[in-house]
């Protein structure tokens, strides 16, 4: 009986190996062909500049992936509706307004600023401020990127906010729904997550943990919350529409 | 992948050097400076930048290259090579009109005679052009396919419209805290696209005497609030801890997590190098390219033979041209005075010295433009000139874009030179590209796109020996264009009987750069012998 089991369960192994492996080979010839098509004296690939190694870098066909990012009217909503109505008006969280950086054009609906000769911040005309055609918001893509600029913009605009006392109070009181401060327990911690990852589905255990641990067993305090704020402000998926 | 904490921890060993050298508001002279970018570069090769460093100039507009680097008759000029049309690389009088005419100098460059155009000799009081030759790649017979200025440009770095980008492999590869920068005036800024989804850092700035653009694009990590108790040490570590969560998190909802956590990882390593302080080489370094410009576009008369060694006078419409306008011509009586004191190329100097602080000390690969001549006098105002030169007369032309191309040679020597000092030219590609070269009208008034006669340049450390390549009719295609301005044709090379294209220049600045490629039917032109670069098939003909 066991040798039947055997000989049956290995012939179905050999068999499927056999069929997988036919199956691969078939895969790696037709690749083999389209590269060589088109390199048939010799190839190059080299993981060291100037190298030659004579053969094809198997990396070479793939489809990349870029996420849709928020663009800065999203991002100057959501910060307001999180931290407030101040959320936009301070020096550094005027980095929302950076076309450059955070993507979409100009337009004259929205707050525009400039310095008077005093080097005082004021309101500046928008058909002015739009229509003199700044560098950086005529070159605004459409698709904002992910850049190294624009998450050190993010990153310290999430300083800021989680620092200010404003700012900071507009958003406890939107977890603890008072303007007591919130119990740092799960479901507080879950409202924290989906101020920022909206309409999103609730994270996996690990995560609420790992912000759980921010605070000590007792005496907590505004700064614990910032400091978790900010984790989540900073950790920047959420930009990922 | 690197883990985060070993990653920041690399970062900010490599900009270490700014620390030791405690960099601050001193003094800073030229000796301080270089003294500066040494250290820094020395620091920085501890760790070797993996995909060796790219900086791609893009002409947008596509202006004429026959008097700078599209070499027509590089064996001699010949009656059995070449036809004269209406263009030239020199201007000269005929009968009593002067007009441009095609004529090449003999250079000897080793063991190789190459014959360029006059701009080639027309070096500057410190920067000897001749330095750049054994270097310099030409490549001629370029069918750009296509007639377009937006998506050829975008083609010379992804020949694939939306497909990956040259750009994109090296930061993909790079280890240099920010993956690209790119001038926003660039004609191909749009076109940087990684297989990792980074983002190349954009900036767009209009250059003056204030204008700092180094700090522009590093003040996001200028005063990072770091004394505060959300970003100190036992905070951090527990945030640290918390991100790699997130990185789960947005795996098992498919989000490529790599660019957004590289992208906080390299912010906040910029942050600890105090990476802003590069901002305070700006002023010398942009002075020193601002000098050589000035020199290279203000030449004095008598001086730079076939250009501005004559008075040169005329008002024929045709050579005499500057405008769409038919009646708009050059009413002087010596051209040599289109050149006003204040005529500069916007952003040449600029770039050039973003070039020589930026590359190495934060990224691995750069996009800048180079833009048409301002300030240009034609008897009656000023006006600017344009690559895009339908309505450019060849009188016109040949003297000022001769002179615009005698400054990119200037500031190029000398940033070659400041490569070399880093230590990384012998692992730099240079790419000098254009839309297209352009098609002379016979009447001399202008010329249109010449997407089927293009040429590309490369510049690098990797080559010792001046090479060109690539195959160009002498006959013209059209009637209304004669003369041989570079139309290409077949170049056999891996069983493809076809001119060169992008995607062959592509799949050769990949390949020595080492980097993934991103085309699937690119013929690498060049392959390493002996260490240098060298052509695989040495085929330069007029036929």
């Amino acid at each position: 009986m066991f040798k039947k089991n055997f000989r049956t369960s290995f012939g179905i192994a050999i068999s499927l190996g056999l069929a997988a492996s036919l199956f691969q080979n078939c895969g790696m010839n037709g690749f083999e062909n389209v590269v060589f098509l088109s390199d048939s004296q010799f190839s190059l690939s080299s993981h060291e500049p100037g190298g030659y190694h004579g053969q094809i870098n198997s990396e070479k066909v793939r489809t990349t992936y870029e996420p849709i990012l928020a663009d800065r009217y999203y991002l100057k909503s959501l910060l307001e509706d999180i931290f407030g109505p101040t959320a936009s008006t301070t020096d550094s969280t005027r980095a929302y307004l950076n076309a450059i950086d955070h993507g979409s054009p100009c337009s004259v609906y929205e707050d525009h600023y400039t310095y008077n000769s005093a080097g005082t911040r004021i309101l500046a005309n928008p058909m002015e401020s739009c229509g003199r055609g700044s560098g950086a918001f005529l070159v605004a893509q459409v698709n904002p990127k992910i850049t190294v600029t624009r998450q050190a913009l993010i990153t310290r605009a999430c300083s800021d906010l989680v620092t200010t006392t404003a700012t900071l109070s507009f958003a406890l009181k939107r977890i603890s729904g008072s303007s007591a401060l919130p119990e740092p327990n799960e479901e507080n911690t879950l409202k924290l997550f989906h101020l920022f990852y909206r309409e999103k589905p609730a994270p996996h255990p690990g995560l609420v943990e790992s912000l759980l641990v921010m605070f000590p067993p007792d005496n907590v305090t505004r700064e614990h919350w910032g400091s978790a704020i900010f984790t989540v402000c900073a950790s920047g998926f959420w930009q990922v529409l | 992948m690197k883990t985060r904490n070993s990653r920041r921890e690399f970062l900010r060993r490599a900009g270490m050097s700014l620390g030791y050298l405690g960099v601050g508001s001193t003094v800073f002279d030229t000796v301080l400076i270089q003294f500066f970018q040494k250290a820094m570069a020395q620091e920085l090769n501890k760790a070797i930048n993996p995909s060796g460093y790219y900086i791609h100039f893009s002409l947008p507009g596509g202006p004429p290259r026959w008097m700078f680097d599209l070499l027509l008759t590089p064996d001699g000029l010949t009656s059995s090579n070449f036809v004269a049309g209406g263009f030239g690389t020199t201007i000269e009088k005929s009968g009593s009109e002067f007009t441009a005419k095609y004529n090449v100098e003999k250079h000897v460059v080793g063991k190789k005679t190459v014959y360029l155009p006059p701009v080639w000799n027309m070096d500057l009081s410190k920067q000897d052009f001749s330095s750049l030759l054994p270097h310099t790649v030409f490549i001629r017979g370029l069918d750009m396919e296509i007639n377009n200025h937006a998506l050829s440009n975008a083609r010379q770095v992804a020949p694939t419209i939306g497909g990956l980008s040259i750009n994109g492999m090296v930061a993909d590869r790079a280890e240099r805290p920010m993956p690209s920068i790119i001038e926003a005036n660039s004609g191909a800024a749009t076109a940087f696209k990684s297989k990792k989804g980074l983002g190349a850092s954009t900036i767009a700035y209009t250059e003056n005497a204030t204008t700092n653009p180094v700090g522009t694009i590093l003040k996001p990590f200028q005063n990072f609030p770091k004394e505060r108790a959300v970003h100190a040490g036992h905070s951090v570590r527990l945030q640290e801890q918390a991100f790699k969560e997130f990185e789960k998190l947005a795996t098992q909802r498919g989000i490529a997590s790599s660019a957004i956590t590289n992208a906080y990882d390299n912010a906040m390593a910029l942050i600890d190098q105090d990476i802003y302080r590069l901002s305070e080489l700006w002023a010398n370094t942009v002075a020193k390219y601002r000098s050589i410009l000035n020199e290279a576009l203000h030449p004095s008369k008598g001086t730079l033979p076939g250009i501005f060694n004559t008075k040169v006078s005329g008002n024929k419409n045709g050579p005499f041209r500057f405008n769409l306008n038919a009646a708009d011509h050059v009413e002087l009586a010596d051209i040599r005075d289109m050149v006003t004191p204040s005529m500069t190329s916007p952003r040449m100097a600029e770039n050039f010295a973003l070039a020589e602080i930026l590359l190495d000390t934060a990224t691995s690969n750069m996009t800048l433009s180079l833009a048409p001549l301002t300030t240009v006098f034609n008897g009656k105002a000023n006006f600017n000139m344009t690559h895009d030169q339908h309505y450019v007369g060849s009188v016109v032309s040949t003297m000022m874009t001769t002179l615009f191309y005698r400054g990119v040679l200037g500031c190029m020597t000398e940033l070659v030179s400041a490569l070399k000092a880093k230590g990384i030219f012998d692992r730099t590609v240079i790419h000098i590209s254009s839309e297209f070269n352009r098609t002379p009208k016979n009447d001399h008034s202008g010329s249109d796109h010449g997407f089927m006669g293009s040429n590309t340049t490369l510049i690098t450390g990797m080559v010792q020996e001046t090479q060109v390549v690539g195959n160009i009719q002498k006959a013209s295609y059209s009637n209304t264009y004669t003369g041989t301005f570079g139309v290409a044709t077949p170049y056999v090379l891996d069983n493809f009987n076809r001119p060169i294209q992008v995607n062959d220049v592509a799949r050769t600045i990949t390949a020595m750069l080492g980097v993934d490629d991103i085309v699937t039917n690119g013929r690498s032109l060049l392959i390493p012998v002996n260490g240098k670069w060298v052509l695989r098939k040495a085929e330069a003909k007029n036929v």
